[in-house]
């Protein structure tokens, strides 16, 4: 409509083209509201030279929707904006192509917006509007506060995983962007994890963004939340970051550092970064790195979740422990990407980031099977080894009614592990060597067209291929393992090797129709997709090169597993409500041992949301879908997978599965209470049996069985009123079970129930000289073996006290931290660790001073329990340091 | 029935347009020596009233400083339509003075912007009521507006921009008047205060300037 009304406006400007060329041209109109034709009054009325804040004139429309505005009578582009509170904001270009036009004429019609300012209210640092919420950086900086992450985990109703994902009010923000432009494509944390908060003003969340660009797509209608990171007017953002030089004493002397550089222009928004470290610090880790590789994949495909995640997640060992830095391993990172936007339509993103990791950890173990007899006491020192890349370059095209992405990406991984395991007693040795490089390429594309404003098409594509060589070695003198390491020449092999070279391609499509209506967001269509495997193990006596029958497999040709799934889903909101319902039927090709079998299954998911506030929600999710189906499962042949787990294939027939994830959350807030309880429960059928060998050896044979964890928590946080304390008191339960099934066929359940009660106390003291943290913590291990039915269990508390000391205003913070552990139970230990650490600001400099580990701690113990054996370990602790540095802005 | 359920329709959506024109504004004012009140601007279309009341106030600061701020009750009513802005003022030991300021208040606007509030605002500046600018209060003021609430008005006797003055500061005197919070709502009519004596622009907001003897003629025959 507005085109039109252009089109022709420029065509009168052409036709009124007469007259003297002095003077002013007067720009007048009568506005009027789109559906009832009623005049509009109090209608502000702007026009700016185009693209400049420069006002040329302004008016408000009278009570019959009249204005009239004056501008010089020169040829000259111009930009008219209107608004008013009850209508949609307006703007138009007006080209003004002679110099002799005296009067023009613009009507202008408003559409009313449902979407109204309420009310803004300010509260001190934080300012609440419709679906924005304003938080003042500067006031939640703190004398430690080293960085915008920092900084963003003091702001109540911010929630910060270590991987950089950032929760508001129980929202996750699906981007972050710098003064309205996205800067990274790489995920929000490399930003807020990079940013000093020196640099910024304000954080600008926005609930329900509405700029098309920023989102992940012109036809969902689900509400995207964008942080908008407002950086200070003063700033030269043609360059400025940060750098620190680094040096300790570990056994030995170690140097570091750190830099971190931006420059942000109007096309160009360069960002590099480069860390070295000998301690284990690392400011900005590889997992805050997202969006690339496979990662970049799932923002198109929302693919189930891999059932173990919940106990790999990064904070997992430190949430049940309350530590998890056991190794401090030397860590290098160097990240560098440019996002360039050519101009309102094009854009391109490139980003390369490169990371090379040396670990090692020694450990003292013991092994019981079954959970009743200690079979093996083991000491084991491990090294990792860890090179790996991920690069992306990403072409983007935003116009109103398409949105088109493709991105390529390339990720380099080579690892190499190598594990030394001694039995104490019997003096056996086992050196396993698990070396492997695997290259990715995936390529992905999004096309949207919003073909009316209620409807539009939406193909999604992507293709991978991935390549995968790993070795593995295994020296031993266990003349046990005689069973399996013998080969076809019947000799015994105490000098394994395996070569296994795999293939991968995966190709998924997706068409769909979207359709707005009274009933919702309807969206329906079809996916597809195709996952295909070529592997080769070769197995080997590596003194004379002949091979080992069980561990050697040649696929003639590839295992295909394709999926196509039909359907439909539907967003819709009424009144507090969100509800997103998603209803799948998928007809699916397998392969199985004699050839391929076709099944269907039926696959769903609902979400519901409650927002009782601005502040207060709760969630509801059920999901029903069928994992990827597992190809390796399939490969012949033995793989070895440990110094003494193999894996068998072929003992079950592999089918494709559904997994159930079901999930009930929440936050509120009352009488300055934060509540946000979670419920979060899983189950699958991917778990292997594994069966103990009496020659020592675990068969892991290739299954499906039955999985399931139970994860509960209810933190409850309050900010004093009169004391200037916080505190979060968490209740936490942790419950997961696996099935297994014994050598002699028997069916039963393993079951780790692990509680766990924290408070964490913080004070606030505004002007004194001293706060302090202390973190109280109770956890039991409760470990239940249906084959046995022997329980055991195991009880740790933990204190862990930092005080936080300000000397000088500010400048000098010393920071002195006591950590005890103490073990009940099956085990009993202990465990104290004295760190401190000290920074002093001079001129433009922050210098720091780390000790950690200061009492010279040996080992910290740990217990374990997988579905057929129990592990008590002594895990080695770092050993004692010092690392001293120095900190300085670049701008 | 159908015509009755659109009436309804109607109705509501002409209220609550109604509500989208009229709103209630409060700033945070603030002073010498950390003094802070907050004051109402409230909005009817095109009309708005802001009232600024302070008592007798005596601060002492931590460094030994004692500041007065003196009982300042004022009242700007501001006609859109006519463009004339009336104030009613009792400050000090004046008695309550009236009076009519220009109806037309010259700004220069600026490019310049910066968040306030949560608000892009761009600045603008008064072309100074007097020649010589350089005593309080003929000094130039600094208004921040924004276009982001489309409102002609603001505080004082400060309007006229192409959106809601957000904030006001005077060149060179540590003053300040900053939105606190704005709600959209229905307003209720307003009576305009006028019980005071009457003078000109320039006196009421210089009031020593009043001829002393003639002002306490007007006091005493109850003008």
């Amino acid at each position: 409509m507005w085109k039109k009304t252009l089109f022709l406006f420029i065509n009168l400007l052409f036709l009124l083209a007469v007259g003297d060329t002095i003077g002013q041209t007067t720009v007048s109109g009568t506005i009027t509201d789109q559906q009832s034709n009623e005049k509009i009054p109090f209608v502000s009325v702007v026009i700016y030279q185009f693209q400049s804040n420069q006002i040329v004139d302004y008016a408000q429309s009278d009570q019959q929707g009249n204005f009239s505005l004056s501008i010089p009578r020169k040829k000259s582009v111009y930009t008219l904006k209107t608004s008013r509170l009850g209508y949609q904001k307006s703007e138009q270009s007006i080209v003004v192509a002679s110099d002799a036009v005296k009067q023009l004429t613009v009507p202008i019609r408003l559409i009313q917006d449902t979407t109204n300012l309420k009310e803004v209210i300010i509260e001190g640092p934080i300012i609440v509007k419709e679906d924005t919420t304003i938080y003042d950086v500067a006031h939640f900086t703190t004398a430690r506060s080293k960085s915008l992450e920092d900084v963003l985990s003091n702001i109540p109703g911010f929630k910060i995983s270590p991987d950089g994902t950032i929760q508001v009010d129980g929202k996750v923000v699906d981007k972050v962007i710098v003064d309205g432009k996205e800067v990274s494509s790489a995920g929000g944390g490399v930003l807020t994890k990079a940013l000093s908060p020196e640099n910024v003003e304000s954080v600008e969340v926005r609930f329900d963004e509405k700029d098309d660009k920023l989102k992940n797509s012109l036809l969902d209608s689900k509400k995207f939340v964008v942080l908008d990171i407002k950086l200070k007017e003063d700033l030269n953002k043609s360059l400025f970051g940060r750098a620190k030089l680094t040096s300790g004493y570990r056994n030995q002397p170690e140097y570091g550092g750190y830099s971190n550089l931006f420059s942000l222009t109007k096309t160009n928004n360069l960002q590099f970064f480069a860390e070295h470290d000998r301690f284990g610090f690392e400011t900005i880790p590889l997992k805050s790195i997202k969006n690339i590789g496979a990662d970049a994949y799932n923002l198109l495909f929302d693919l189930p979740a891999d059932f173990q995640s919940l106990t790999e997640k990064e904070d997992f060992n430190n949430q049940v422990f309350g530590f998890s830095d056991y190794t401090r391993a030397e860590k290098s990172i160097l990240g560098i990407s440019n996002f360039i936007h050519f101009n309102d339509q094009w854009s391109l993103y490139i980003g390369s980031y490169s990371n090379l990791a040396n670990d090692g950890q020694r450990r003292n173990y013991q092994q019981g099977f079954d959970n009743s007899v200690i079979l093996n006491d083991l000491s084991e020192q491990l090294r990792q080894h860890t090179l790996s890349t991920k690069n992306k370059a990403e072409l983007r095209f935003d116009k109103s009614n398409w949105k088109i992405r493709y991105d390529a990406n390339y990720s380099y991984l080579n690892q190499s592990t190598t594990t030394n395991t001694n039995a104490l007693v019997s003096g056996l040795f086992y050196e396993f060597e698990n070396n492997g490089y695997s290259d990715e390429f995936v390529q992905n594309l999004l096309v949207e067209n919003k073909i009316s404003r209620k409807s539009g098409v939406k193909f999604a594509g992507s293709y991978s291929s991935i390549w995968k060589d790993t070795e593995k070695l295994l020296l031993h003198n266990d003349s046990t393992y005689m069973d399996l390491f013998i080969d076809n020449q019947a000799n015994f092999v105490s000098d394994f090797r395996q070569d296994i070279d795999s293939k991968a391609k995966r190709a998924v499509a997706e068409v769909s129709f979207y359709h707005r209506s009274k009933l919702g967001n309807t969206n329906t269509g079809f996916r597809y997709l195709n996952n295909q495997l070529s592997e080769v193990r070769n197995g080997r006596n590596n003194r004379n090169g002949v091979a080992i029958q069980d561990f050697v497999s040649e696929t003639a040709s590839p295992f295909n597993f394709s999926k196509l799934t039909y359907f439909v889903n539907d967003r819709i909101s009424f009144g507090k409500f969100d509800f997103f319902g998603e209803l799948g039927t998928s007809s699916i090709r397998f392969p199985s041992v004699e050839d391929n079998e076709r099944t269907f299954q039926l696959e769903f998911v609902t979400t519901l949301e409650y927002q009782m506030s601005k502040s207060s929600s709760a969630l509801f999710l059920l999901k029903r879908q069928v994992g990827s189906f597992p190809l390796r499962k399939i490969v012949r042949g033995f793989e070895l997978e440990s110094f003494q787990t193999i894996a068998i294939p072929g003992t079950s027939q592999i089918q494709p599965t559904p997994e159930y994830v079901a999930e009930i959350s929440g936050v509120t807030k009352f009488s300055g209470w934060e509540f946000d309880p979670a419920a979060l429960y899983g189950r699958t059928f991917t778990g292997n049996r594994f069966v103990a060998n009496t020659n020592g050896i675990v068969e892991a044979l290739y299954d499906q069985l039955e999985a399931s964890y139970w994860a509960i928590t209810l933190p409850l946080k309050k900010r004093m009123k009169n004391l200037p304390l916080f505190m979060i008191l968490e209740p936490e339960w942790i419950i997961n079970s696996a099935r297994n099934i014994s050598e002699d066929g028997i069916s039963y359940l393993t079951r780790t129930n692990r509680t766990l009660l924290g408070l964490k106390v913080a004070s606030d003291f505004d002007h004194k000289k001293f706060n302090f943290n202390i973190f109280p913590k109770y956890t039991a291990f409760n470990f239940f073996n249906g084959l046995s039915e022997v329980k055991s269990r195991q009880e740790m508390f933990s204190l862990n006290m930092r005080l936080n000391l300000d000397f000088l205003e500010h400048r000098l913070l010393l920071s002195p931290q006591l950590r005890t552990v103490r073990f009940f139970g099956n085990v009993r230990s202990e465990f104290t660790n004295l760190a401190f650490s000290l920074s002093y600001r001079i001129k433009g400099l922050d210098l720091q001073l780390q000790a950690d580990n200061l009492l010279n701690n040996q080992f910290f113990v740990r217990q374990t329990l997988f579905p057929n054996f129990f592990i008590s370990e002594n895990s080695e602790v770092f050993s004692r340091f010092v690392r001293l540095g120095v900190e300085f802005k670049i701008d | 029935m159908t015509k009755y359920v659109l009436l309804a329709y109607f109705a509501i959506l002409s209220f609550y347009c109604s509500a989208q024109t009229e709103a209630i504004v409060t700033y945070n004012f603030e002073s010498f020596g950390g003094f802070k009140i907050e004051t109402t601007l409230r909005i009817k279309g095109s009309k708005s009233y802001y009232s600024h009341y302070q008592d007798n106030t005596e601060i002492n600061t931590d460094e030994g400083y004692t500041f007065w701020h003196y009982k300042n009750d004022i009242d700007w009513y501001r006609d859109g339509e006519t463009g004339e802005v009336f104030e009613q003022r009792q400050t000090m030991k004046f008695p309550i003075l009236n009076a009519q300021h220009p109806s037309e208040l010259k700004w220069e606007i600026l490019e310049e912007t910066q968040m306030i509030a949560g608000f892009k605002a761009q600045k603008a500046v008064t072309v100074p009521l007097k020649e010589d600018d350089t005593v309080f209060p003929y000094k130039q003021l600094i208004a921040w507006f924004t276009t982001e609430l489309p409102f002609d008005t603001g505080p004082e006797r400060y309007f006229g921009l192409p959106g809601l003055i957000i904030k006001i500061e005077y060149v060179g005197r540590k003053e300040s008047c900053t939105l606190k919070e704005i709600r959209f709502r229905e307003v209720e009519e307003w009576t305009i205060k006028n019980d005071g004596i009457q003078v000109t622009s320039e006196q009421l907001i210089d009031p020593y300037e009043i001829d002393k003897k003639w002002l306490k003629e007007q006091k005493r025959s109850g003008k």
